[in-house]
């Protein structure tokens, strides 16, 4: 792998252009409530088909980026948070708008994502080759227990109920098996239905889930109207001196937003709460917190961007999406025929290269504009929802028409936007549900090709230190909730 | 809404929940039930989604047991979207739109290959920008816009790029 040709690539006009159009429309739709990046990366998957396979990458990786980012602006002006991994800024983002101080709280939150970023940068290329030489090693049963891992860490870590966290995983896993058996080439779960032979579109699935089911959430605040802003961006230029009084804040986030992206599927919402609420422990101020205090929202918007390259880090070396927004660059690499994984550092090197520079460039690239014009991204906020949610459907058939061309895949996409709704409303978290989606197909591959090799026998799971390790760590994380909630409710009943 | 109202609501939406995946789990035995056994694979096509399906009948039951034992089963959960607590009060939220978008994205998959993706589209646009605008002639007037041009424009440009559309 050789970065430099990656940079080299993304300074000439077409990739350059596509850098910076990702990373825009990824800032705008970050900012935008009710779309996510991860919308937005479902949304443009299918028009990456006839890229070559690098731009789609440097397309989608800057996309990433960008939406992680333009959370932050509305967040801070408006106390909207256009992505979930920016309601914690808004604590103290907004307290600090308010207070007269608009400037200064976007340019701590914009210079804080820019750090954050690039020193999950530094982690992403320091420790993605050593990585992936780590994972040459592992077999069919270190993978599938590595895949379970991330599946159990996902549902247990996404801030909710580990046993619907579960289910939506599995449910995921669940959708992925009809069609032809690939192993043995027998049709399963098909029903008689000749459409289902080829199996449920996973770009279809993935369309539905993340882009029709937020358009349905989002229909029924179509008559939420925002007040007219009036702000400045004085002070969005912080002083060095404020750069060195946060410089250990900045760094313990941003380790936190790295090791958070590279647990496999968790996001970049829960690298921002555990790195506030550290910062908040850590103070010697925690009362300042939650008033418009710089300390916290430093540490939310570094953790969040710092996430981006830890979540890449599994991604490229395991073939395991650190986020649910991973999972999508994860299938677009997939459908490009580029198998992520150990060997993607030999035998796609250029894809490599070209997702790490777009990584670090899209990030100074989101500096630039958001300093130069997150007042006017703010007030695309006053578009009404009237305008946008139907373009939006419009353009998800289109996409799912793309692929194959097929009416079953527009119902499929359809179905699966309701059920996504259906499950958002019952506050089951849906990454899950992608991650299984994904997953599901390389997990099933890996154990059966573990007891083609073993005669059937399962005892190699636990006799291998990595699969037993994964295997037991995978327990602790299920067990853990429920031992929680009961020592809690304990206490509870001692204090009553 | 009182917590109370709040907690009854999601207890019900959580029995809706744990019963669909005990459907989507049975139905996936059921499916299963004929599946061949291949000769040369230990496990054979049938087992992991078996597995995956008795997995899911299990926490689903145990989900089940705990709406009904009247345990804590939502948590802190985060929502991928936007989080509609954290965003400002001061207007009514009104399920009815999605119920309505959604009616109305299923009549369009089916009109789609009746009338043609641009005028299914242009109808679609219509419709769903009339339900969700505040018909205001300024409003009414703009979703007419946008529902000309970017269905006419969306169809161009998609056949420009090759993409089969009906």
């Amino acid at each position: 792998m050789d970065l430099t040709q990656g940079f080299l690539h993304l300074l000439t006009p077409g990739p350059f252009g596509l850098l910076m159009l990702g990373t825009l429309l990824g800032i705008i739709v970050g900012a935008l409530p009710g779309l996510t990046g991860g919308a937005l990366l479902a949304l443009s998957l299918p028009f990456t088909y006839r890229m070559p396979s690098v731009d789609g990458v440097i397309l989608m990786t800057a996309m990433y980026v960008g939406g992680i980012s333009g959370g932050l602006i509305t967040a801070t002006l408006m106390r909207i948070p256009g992505e979930p991994s920016a309601v914690v800024t808004t604590l103290d983002g907004f307290p600090m708008a308010r207070a007269g101080q608009p400037g200064r709280a976007l340019g701590l939150g914009i210079s804080a994502s820019l750090i954050g970023g690039a020193l999950s940068w530094v982690a992403l290329v320091t420790l993605s080759p050593t990585m992936a030489r780590l994972a040459l090693v592992f077999g069919p049963f270190e993978n599938f227990a590595l895949v379970l891992m991330a599946l159990v860490l996902i549902a247990a870590l996404s801030q909710g109920s580990v046993v619907k966290g579960l289910l939506s995983g599995l449910f995921g896993m669940l959708v992925s098996f009809p069609g032809i058996d690939e192993t043995s080439g027998q049709k399963r779960l098909t029903f008689g239905v000749t459409e289902l032979d080829g199996g449920f579109s996973s770009l279809a699935v993935i369309l539905g889930v993340f882009a029709i089911s937020q358009v349905l959430a989002d229909a029924m605040h179509a008559n939420q109207r925002f007040e007219r802003l009036d702000a400045n961006v004085k002070g969005i230029f912080l002083s060095p001196r404020e750069y060195v009084h946060q410089a250990w804040n900045i760094i313990r986030s941003a380790v936190i937003g790295v090791w958070i992206g590279i647990l496999p599927g968790v996001g970049a919402s829960i690298s921002s709460i555990v790195a506030y609420s550290t910062a908040k422990n850590m103070s010697k101020t925690p009362e300042k917190f939650g008033t418009g205090f710089a300390d916290g929202i430093v540490a939310a918007e570094t953790a969040n961007n710092a996430n981006t390259g830890g979540a890449l880090i599994p991604m490229i070396t395991l073939g395991i999406p650190g986020s649910p927004a991973a999972s999508i660059l994860l299938a677009a690499l997939l459908m490009h025929n580029i198998q992520p994984g150990p060997t993607l550092f030999t035998n796609s090197p250029e894809v490599v290269s070209a997702l790490m520079a777009t990584h670090l460039f899209s990030h100074i690239v989101m500096y630039v504009m958001m300093v130069a014009g997150c007042m006017m991204i703010a007030r695309l906020m006053y578009i009404q929802r009237a305008y946008i949610l139907p373009i939006i459907i419009v353009l998800c058939v289109v996409g799912a028409l793309a692929e194959n061309g097929r009416m079953f895949d527009i119902w499929t996409m359809i179905g699966f936007g309701v059920i996504g709704f259906a499950l958002e409303m019952a506050a089951v978290p849906l990454g899950p549900f992608v991650i299984g989606l994904i997953l599901a197909p390389l997990a099933e591959g890996q154990l059966r090709a573990g007891l083609m090799a073993s005669n059937g026998s399962l005892l190699p799971l636990i006799e291998r230190p990595v699969t037993l390790s994964f295997l037991l760590v995978s327990l602790l994380m299920f067990v853990w909730p429920f031992w929680r909630d009961r020592r809690r409710s304990r206490r509870t009943a001692a204090i009553v | 809404m009182s917590d109370q109202d709040d907690s009854g609501g999601m207890a019900k939406r959580d029995v809706v929940f744990a019963v669909s995946m005990i459907a989507a789990a049975g139905l996936t035995i059921w499916g299963l039930r004929n599946q061949p056994k291949a000769p040369y694979d230990p496990v054979g096509a049938a087992a992991v989604p078996f597995w995956t399906a008795i997995i899911v009948l299990a926490l689903a039951v145990l989900l089940l047991a705990r709406v009904l034992l009247k345990h804590s089963t939502r948590g802190n959960a985060i929502s991928m979207f936007t989080m509609s607590e954290a965003v400002d009060d001061g207007y009514a939220v009104r399920p009815w739109l999605s119920v309505h978008a959604i009616v109305l994205s299923f009549a369009y998959t089916a009109a789609i290959p009746i009338a043609g993706f641009m005028y299914a589209s242009i109808g679609f646009m219509l419709l769903l920008g009339w339900l969700l605008s505040d018909r205001t002639p300024r409003a009414i007037a703009l979703v007419v816009i946008v529902a000309l041009v970017g269905a006419v424009g969306l169809d161009q440009g998609f056949r420009t790029l090759l993409i089969d559309l009906p």
